[in-house]
Formats: C-alpha cells, structure tokens, sequence
C-alpha cells in the first residue's frame, strides 16, 4: 500500500516548513533511516521550498502496516521539528496515489502549474533510487505520476502563461523601481533559482554581482553573466549601493541581517531597496522589511503574489483533475489485476500439474517408444491446449478485476472452491511451461504408476520453480 | 461667443468624462494596460476645450482669467492635466489619470457655481494678475504631486501588504516618487512668487477678518509643509513614503485654502 505523509504550505508557515526542510545530505540520511524501518518496503522524499513529504510503500497490504509505516514517517518528520507534529497530514492507499499525481501535476501547488516541481519530485526518486530503496510499486507510481504530469501540462492551459515565482519576482522589482537600466542587482548564494532571477534582472537591464562563500564557484557564475565576483565579507558594502537583493543560500541562519544595513543608513541617502529571499531556511531577517523604503518577499509572499494573478489558470486546473482521476483509475486497475494474478497463476500450475502427470504416465505406458523430440512436441502441444483453454477465462476475470467492484472477488473465491488453488504449492506458481520428461529420467515402464513418480517429477518442478522464482523476483524489481 | 463658450464648455466636459471613465476602466482590467492611449486623447481634448472656455468666457464675461477666483480654480486643474498629459510621455502612469480627469472635471464645473470675489482695493491689476496667476499654477503642479503621492502610498501599501493582483497596472514607485519630487519643484517656486506677491498687499488685506486671515495661514502652511518636503528630501533623502505623506499633507492645506474661497461668502454669513 502507498503512504504520503509529509508538510505543505497547505497546513504549515514558512517558518516551520524551514525547519523540517532537507537538503541532500539530510534527506539521504532520512531515506536511510525509513530504510531501516520494518514496515517501510519502498520510499523517496520529495522536498521543495513549499513541501516536505514522504513516500513510502509498505511491506504489507494490510491496515496494520499502512498504520505502522505512516508512524514510522510521523516520526521522522517530527524529528527534524516537533513542532512539525500538528502539521502533518497523512494519506494512503488511492488517496496518496491521487495525492502524488496531483502534487506532480502542479495541481497542489502554491502557484498552480508551475514547472519546477516534478523535476523536484524527480530528484528525490532518483536519489532514493541511487539508494537503492525504490521497488516496482513506487517505480510503477512514479511512471505514472510523471506521464500524468506531462499530459496535463500539454493537454491543459494550466502551465500556460509562465507565472513563475522568479518572473513574479522581476515583476515586482519593476513594479517598485519601473526601469531596470543602472540598478544594481546583488546575487547571494548559488541557488538554482536564485540565479535564475537574476538572470531575469539581467536581462532587463540591472548590472550584477555575485557573491558567496565558494569563491571559485562565485567565480564561475559571475564569469557567466560577466558581473563582478564577491565574498560575503563583502556584502555590508554591496548593499550600500544595492537596489535588489536576491538571496538563496542554503545557510542554516540569516545572511543579511539588520546590521549588515547599518553602512547602507548612514551612507546612502533614500531610495528603495527590494529584497528577494528565495531560500528556506530563510536568508534574510525578517525586521528588516518593516524599514522605510526596504521592501522584503520571501518564496511564501512570491508564490502567494504568483497566485492571485493565476485565477485563469485555477479554472484549468479542472480540466487537470480529469486526467488525475484518469491517472487514479488506472493505478487502481493495476491494483486489481495485481489481486487477481495469483489465482490465475495458481489456476495455471493446477492445471499443469495435472497433464505433467498424466504426461509422465502416457510417456511410461503407451507413449513410450517416443524420442526426445516427440516428447518435446507433445509436451509442447500440451502447452499449446493449456493456453488456449485458459486464455478466455483469464481475460475475463483481468476484465472483471479491472471494471466491476466485488464480481472479481467472487469470480476468485469460486474457482479456489473448485480447483481448491489454495493447495497449489507455492514454488509451483512461476513455471510458465510444460517440462520435458527426459526417457532417463523417467522411471522404468515395469514400475507400477504409484505416487513416487508424480514427487520426483514435483522435485524436479521445485528445482525448477526455485530458479523461474528468482527471475520472477527479478522481473518484479525491474517493472 | 457666449455660444462658444457653452459649447466648449460641454465638449471639456464630457471629454474629461469619456477620459476619466476609460483611465478606471484600464485600471480596473485584469490584464496589465500597456498605456490608454484612447483615455489620454480624450484628456487632451478636454484640455484643449477646457482652455477654450476660459478665454472665451473671460472674453464674454469682461473678466481677466487670473484675476478671478473663478477662473483661478478652473486654470489649475487645466494646469495639472497639462502637466499630466506632459509627464505620461514615455512613463507608464495612465492610472495618474483616474485622479487628475476627475480633478480637471469637478474644477471646470464647479467653477461655474462659485461666485467671483473681488480682489483687495488698492492693489494694481497687474500685480494681483501675476499673484494669482503664481499660485494658480502652482497649484497645478502641487494638486498633480498630490495625486502621484497618493498613488505612491496606494502601490506602496499594496506592495507590504503583498496582496498586488495583477502587478504592472499601477506606475511604479520610482516613477511616482520621481514625478511628484518634479511637480514640487516647480509648483515650489510658482507657490513662492504667489506668497511674495501676496505679502506686498498684505497691508491691503482686512486683518480683522478672520475668514481672511484663515486663508493667508492656510495657505503659508501649504508653502511650509510643500518646503518641508523639498527640503527634508534634500538634506536627509527624505523620499518615497515620507515624502508621500509629507506631499499629502500639503495638498490637504491647498485644499482648505481652496475651500475658504469658495465657502467664503457661507463662512462670511456665518462669522
């Protein structure tokens, strides 16, 4: 079963979802730590300036595991903030299918139909994947989610009109300063979207300057965008002359502080200056926006602004939900099939027992004096019979499975009473085909067609089944 | 001419209303207005209207245009959308002209209704014609810093309390402060001469009048505060908010000198 527990802007302020945030190494270390629980079969993180949220598979598709591996979760999210608790939300089983395809299709998001967050979302599955902690289940997921995702970016209008938390954010700096040309723009830290922003500012006409603590890599950026290259020793004096500020570290604490203005005070006379905190845990001190002519947005300000001008595309995003239910249902299909599969599996090695047996009894009577090859062929035409008998109630049962609720139930419960699958030894269930008696492994035609017969041909399947079973388990981890 | 007059008269007016009604209109568009031009076309005529009938109601009425309170009122507001229509050029602030159509509205037709005050005996014509010319003007210019201040405070309280909707249809900030510092600049000087002039036929005044007096306070107070303005931007960067505020609190004194004027013959009656 799938479980998603995790935060959001939804049900917590940035000031909590800052301490909850992971970055790789501590998101790592948490992939690890849910690994090692014993209810958690598969996870993956997804953690974004906006969200925090575990995915998790159990190793039971009972209520009870589901119970266990969401407090597992629970637990591990409190841990990074206790205060955290009261903000956690949980789904799980096709509410946290629905819930993944929604977040991947930007559906949940603060600004509805923003691009960034399934390449958010994939970088946590590959990390836990790098980790080894994906199996089928999450891997089948996430296939889904994201073909969900791209078809409601190109069949909706959601993802249309490129309202993003950085465009946003260039608004709002002509909004205060009207024209670019001969600002000063300060680029703090190296995040991704930071430099994005100020690119943007760039491009309108603002000259830059990058600062940070990894010289070399200030240094390469600022050769980017050919601007000057700072330390944060620097940066009391860059904000002296500075109209905008974009910062995203991901420094633990403040970068810019009240002090860090006091320079700027008592050197610069007026004018405005415009912070852009685009970092969780924040960059800049939060007193610092009630000073007369500074004006300071953090991630939660930009994308609520980001928000309100996205009405339209909140109309498209009912288009959207269509084809999340169409994702939904299609998962759930698989769910079912997945229900039915060992009945069909069990009907199959019944079956097949069965003509083995009476296979091996011809093959020491009768049919003797047949060759390899006729024996191959028999056991193939045998093969053939089996199929073509089992086809159309295979089918229809995977039908039943997929599109009435309950019959594919019945349609199970009624062929174990029949066929009693619930004796069907385990091992038996991969073998796929009819074996080929070998004539020497066959016992002499004078001995009497007892019961030893039909076990060592049951040995000999077990030895079989052991081995089809490791490559089923293979097959299953690489779906 | 008369016939000229009330036809100029209606054109201006319902110019400035088509203007007026269209700035709002862009204004209130969901979509950010990339300039009304249509809005400002009809402004301009309106101005232009507007202009033609004080000249030619001077001419039918006998009356210098600035040697009437009447005029007085109805030049200024002609003072502030011209300078609007001057500032917009190359600026986005349409949203200016939902406050300044009006303004040019409501002085043209208000200026019909007030009665005309007779200037103090003894002073020249000519020296009491560059008076009230001086301060009239003046008075465009500060009525128009006015409604870019007040459009400042609008945008800048917008922008704390980050709820902005569509960003892009209001001016800028910079372009606000930038324009109401400019409209100061000069409106100052023109206000200055005005109170110059005004002190030399100070001794001409009726001090016992308290209406009187009330309107010579109230108007140095506007001159004062309009100093205070410029002067705190100057020595102390003083800009933005403060500035804002400081403009406002201006206009406000303008506006009670104002008010005395044409309240004066209710105020006479009740003192």
């Amino acid at each position: 079963m799938i479980v998603v527990v995790g935060l959001s802007h939804h049900t917590a302020p940035i000031e909590l979802r800052e301490q909850v945030a992971l970055d790789e190494e501590a998101a790592h270390q948490l992939v690890r730590l849910l690994e090692a629980s014993p209810d958690v079969a598969e996870v993956f993180i997804v953690s974004t300036c906006n969200r925090v949220e575990i995915v998790a598979a159990t190793l039971e598709e009972t209520e009870r595991s589901s119970i266990a591996c969401i407090a597992s979760c629970r637990a591990a999210l409190v841990s990074r903030s206790p205060a955290a608790d009261s903000a956690i939300y949980e789904h799980r089983g096709i509410g946290a299918v629905r819930h993944l395809v929604r977040v991947a299709s930007s559906l949940d998001s603060l600004v509805v139909g923003e691009a960034q967050i399934l390449g958010q979302m994939k970088e946590g599955f590959e990390l836990a994947r790098n980790l080894g902690t994906i199996g089928p289940s999450l891997h089948q997921l996430f296939a889904r989610a994201s073909r969900g995702a791209k078809r409601v970016r190109s069949e909706t209008t959601v993802g249309v009109g490129q309202v993003s938390v950085p465009s946003i954010a260039v608004d709002l700096a002509l909004q205060i300063f009207g024209d670019m040309h001969g600002r000063k723009a300060v680029l703090i830290g190296l995040g991704e979207m930071g430099q994005t922003v100020a690119r943007l500012l760039n491009e309108a006409g603002a000259s830059l300057s990058v600062v940070g603590r990894d010289s070399q890599r200030v240094e390469a950026l600022a050769q980017r965008f050919s601007c000057g290259a700072f330390v944060m020793g620097e940066l009391p004096q860059l904000l002296v002359d500075a109209d905008v500020v974009v910062s995203s570290t991901s420094a633990p604490g403040s970068v810019v502080t009240l002090a860090d203005l006091e320079m700027r005070r008592k050197t610069r006379r007026g004018g405005n200056l415009f912070f852009i905190d685009l970092a969780v845990p924040r960059d800049i001190e939060p007193q610092i926006g009630n000073l007369d002519g500074v004006f300071l947005y953090d991630v939660d300000d930009l994308s609520q602004v980001a928000a309100e001008s996205t009405g339209a595309r909140r109309q498209a995003a009912d288009a959207a939900e269509a084809i999340v239910d169409e994702v939904v249902a299609d998962w759930e299909r698989r769910e079912s099939a997945l229900l039915v599969t060992p009945t069909i599996k069990a009907l199959r090695a019944k079956l097949r027992l069965a003509m083995e047996a009476e296979l091996a009894r011809s093959l020491r009577g009768r049919l003797r004096d047949l060759d390899l090859e006729q024996r191959a062929a028999l056991s193939k035409m045998l093969d053939s019979g089996l199929n073509r008998l089992l086809h159309e109630p295979t089918t229809r049962l995977r039908e039943e499975a997929n599109h009435k609720e309950g019959s594919a139930d019945e349609m199970i419960a009624v062929l174990n009473a029949l066929f009693e699958l619930e004796d069907v030894d385990s091992v038996e269930l991969d073998v796929s085909s009819m074996r080929v008696p070998a004539t020497d492994s066959l016992l002499p035609p004078d001995e009497p067609e007892d019961s030893g017969a039909i076990e060592k041909m049951r040995s000999e399947t077990k030895d079989t089944s052991l081995r089809g079973g490791e490559s089923g388990e293979s097959h299953r981890d690489s779906g | 001419m008369e016939v000229l007059a009330t036809i100029s008269f209606s054109l201006a007016m319902i110019a400035y209303s088509v203007a007026s009604t269209q700035f709002f209109l862009d204004l209130a568009k969901k979509r950010a207005s990339q300039g009304s031009a249509a809005a400002a076309r009809a402004l301009l005529v309106g101005a232009c209207m507007h202009a033609v009938q004080i000249v030619t109601t001077s001419f039918f009425t006998g009356t210098c245009p600035v040697a009437s309170m009447r005029f007085a009122l109805s030049l200024a507001a002609l003072v502030a959308v011209v300078a609007f229509l001057i500032m917009r050029r190359g600026r986005q602030i349409d949203a200016l002209g939902t406050f300044v159509g009006p303004v040019g509205l409501t002085f043209l037709v208000a200026a019909q209704f007030i009665g005309d005050s007779v200037g103090p005996t003894g002073v020249s014509r000519a020296m009491l014609a560059f008076h009230v010319t001086a301060n009239l003007v003046g008075l465009g210019f500060v009525l128009f810093a006015g409604g870019a201040s007040a459009f400042y405070v609008l945008v800048d309280r917008r922008l704390r309390s980050k709820h902005l909707g569509v960003i892009g249809r209001l001016p800028s900030l910079d372009v606000l402060d930038s324009i109401q510092h400019r409209m100061l600049l000069i409106g100052f000087p023109l206000l200055t001469l005005g109170a110059v002039s005004g002190g030399m036929f100070f001794s001409q005044i009726d001090v016992t009048s308290a209406i009187s007096m009330a309107r010579a306070i109230l108007g140095y107070a506007a001159w004062c505060v309009v100093a205070g303005v410029l002067l705190l931007r100057a020595l102390w960067g003083w800009d933005g908010r403060r500035s804002a505020y400081g403009t406002l609190t201006g206009v406000l004194f303008v506006w009670l000198v104002l008010m005395v004027y044409m309240l004066r013959p209710l105020l006479g009656a009740l003192v």
